[in-house]
């Protein structure tokens, strides 16, 4: 994964089979990503915006959808929620970029 | 090279977001982070929710060991505190093993316990409580096994329906045993309370408000009882209580601080002696622009919340500005979402239809929306949160 940050501070990690965006960006200590209720989409706190193609990402749902509109950053066409975001199988150079608020 | 040290006794959700905020706010000295529990710090939500329905045993942990040691954080996992002493340049720290750690700052995450069951018979080994690892390991090895088919949960709050929806996933017969009229009755509109009763109702669970467990009958080789005020008895293979949480302030007041029944804290996260802080569920806040009751919230959004303030007072720096607490559950499929403080004349309205299963209770005070409590309605939860935040931040000394 590739994290970066509204300042253009870069950050790469491995992603683990299974590991949703929000657990590595947590478990990586990434800035802005926080996760409050633990990937139960409860607090919409780990907004982020996939930088590139959409495809192969697992579908928006409707829960998601809507804690999208409550976000503190602006929402935009590539908002994910990252407790919801898989990555699989598992591949080298997603990019999310994070949001200047949660 | 600061010979400044900071001591955060307590390493759940409040004591590591502290130790991480500490250095976030540029705090430079050392940072020690010392918890009872072996281990990682790790999320307790999922205790009572999908951690029992699995039976992989690995908690859900917030942040490697790695990244601690990046933030220049010393883990002492497995080191209980049992005593502090102060002096005029911090103190020292003894641990049950009886080595001493001296600090120059201190900060007090130490949590809540469970409330115990004040019963005849509640010492009886069916009876299981629920707030760590260990406990959630050891009632989710009891309830996996086939032998139990029949759970008694004692008490209608947040902790016991969570727990009676996961005992029902697991194909157990439930009762559920609340004294109050209704279940949740202290946190949630009335209207919300009968849906969560009607949706428990349809997933067969036995639930009986109204009711006062009296004694805990256990003998040998037959079921455990619960005997009620009226005199009926409700069998169970297990009995899991979930009755409320105390906070853990034996440290706080062996060092003076005042208590009531958490540890006193003002708007910076400080205790009384002024330089002690303190954050989570051990804390009884005072009144404050989202809190106007100054309510004790046990809460991973007001543990996470209170550690940031608290960081930012050790360290010297600008708290960050107040926020808009907010709790949340997962009942079964229940999903409750819950911001902001209901004040007592705020007045109380459905948006939604109740029959859809969808559907939050709006609080407003004069015209101005305080809080809101969304039942499987998420985009009013998250559109409430962001109003209620702007609305009372804005409010005081604005033009209407």
């Amino acid at each position: 994964m590739i994290y970066v940050q509204a300042n253009g501070h870069r950050q790469v990690t491995d992603i683990q089979p299974g590991e949703s965006v929000m657990s590595n960006a947590i478990a990586h200590g990434i800035e802005g990503i926080v996760g409050e209720c633990g990937g139960f989409l409860s607090c919409a706190s780990c907004h982020v915006y996939v930088v590139g193609t959409l495809d192969g990402l697992p579908p928006l749902g409707d829960l998601e959808d809507a804690m999208l509109e409550g976000t503190a950053a602006p929402r935009r066409d590539s908002s994910r929620l990252g407790c919801q975001l898989f990555i699989e199988p598992p591949r080298d150079g997603v990019e999310i970029e994070v949001p200047p608020a949660q | 090279m600061s010979s400044q040290r900071a001591l955060v006794i307590g390493a759940g959700q409040a004591g590591l977001q502290l130790a991480e905020s500490l250095r976030a706010f540029g705090f430079e000295g050392s940072v020690l982070l010392a918890g009872a529990e072996k281990g990682l710090p790790y999320q307790r939500p999922p205790l009572s929710k999908e951690f029992l329905l699995a039976e992989s045993v690995a908690p859900t942990v917030f942040r490697s060991g790695e990244f601690l040691e990046s933030r220049g954080i010393t883990l002492l996992d497995g080191h209980r505190i049992v005593s502090v002493r102060r002096d005029a340049g911090g103190g020292e720290a003894r641990d049950s093993t009886g080595r001493t750690w001296a600090f120059t700052h201190l900060a007090l995450t130490t949590g809540a316990c469970s409330r115990v069951l004040d019963l005849p018979g509640a010492d009886s080994p069916a009876v299981h409580y629920l707030r760590d690892l260990a406990h959630a390991r050891r009632l989710g090895n009891a309830a996996r096994s086939p032998r139990v088919r029949r759970v008694a949960v004692i008490g209608g709050g947040f902790i016991g329906l969570e727990l009676a929806a996961a005992m029902t996933a697991l194909g157990k017969s439930v009762t559920v045993l609340e004294v109050a009229k209704t279940v949740l009755a202290r946190a949630v509109d009335q209207r919300i309370s009968r849906y969560v009763e009607g949706a428990l109702l349809n997933r067969g669970i036995d639930l009986r408000c109204g009711v006062q467990p009296v004694a805990v009958l256990d003998s040998p080789g037959r079921a455990t009882e619960v005997l009620l005020g009226d005199g009926t008895t409700v069998s169970a293979d297990l009995v899991v209580a979930g009755v409320g949480a105390t906070p853990r302030t034996e440290i706080a007041e062996s060092l003076g601080l005042a208590c009531a029944p958490g540890i006193v804290v003002d708007g910076r996260n400080l205790a009384s002696d002024n330089r002690t802080v303190a954050a989570g569920d051990c804390t009884q806040p005072e009144r404050s622009l989202f809190n106007p009751l100054g309510l004790r919230l046990e809460s991973v959004n007001n543990a996470v919340t209170q550690a940031r303030v608290g960081a930012a007072t050790l360290a010297g720096v600008e708290p960050p500005p107040p926020s808009v607490p907010w709790f949340w559950s997962v009942i079964g499929d229940i999903r409750l979402q819950m911001a902001g403080m209901p004040s007592p004349g705020a007045t109380a309205d459905v948006q939604g239809d109740p029959l859809s299963g969808s559907f939050s209770i709006v609080f407003h005070q004069g015209a101005t929306l305080v809080a809101v409590q969304c039942v499987n309605d998420p985009a009013r939860f998250a559109a409430g949160r962001k109003a209620i935040q702007r609305g009372s931040v804005i409010r005081p000394g604005q033009k209407p």
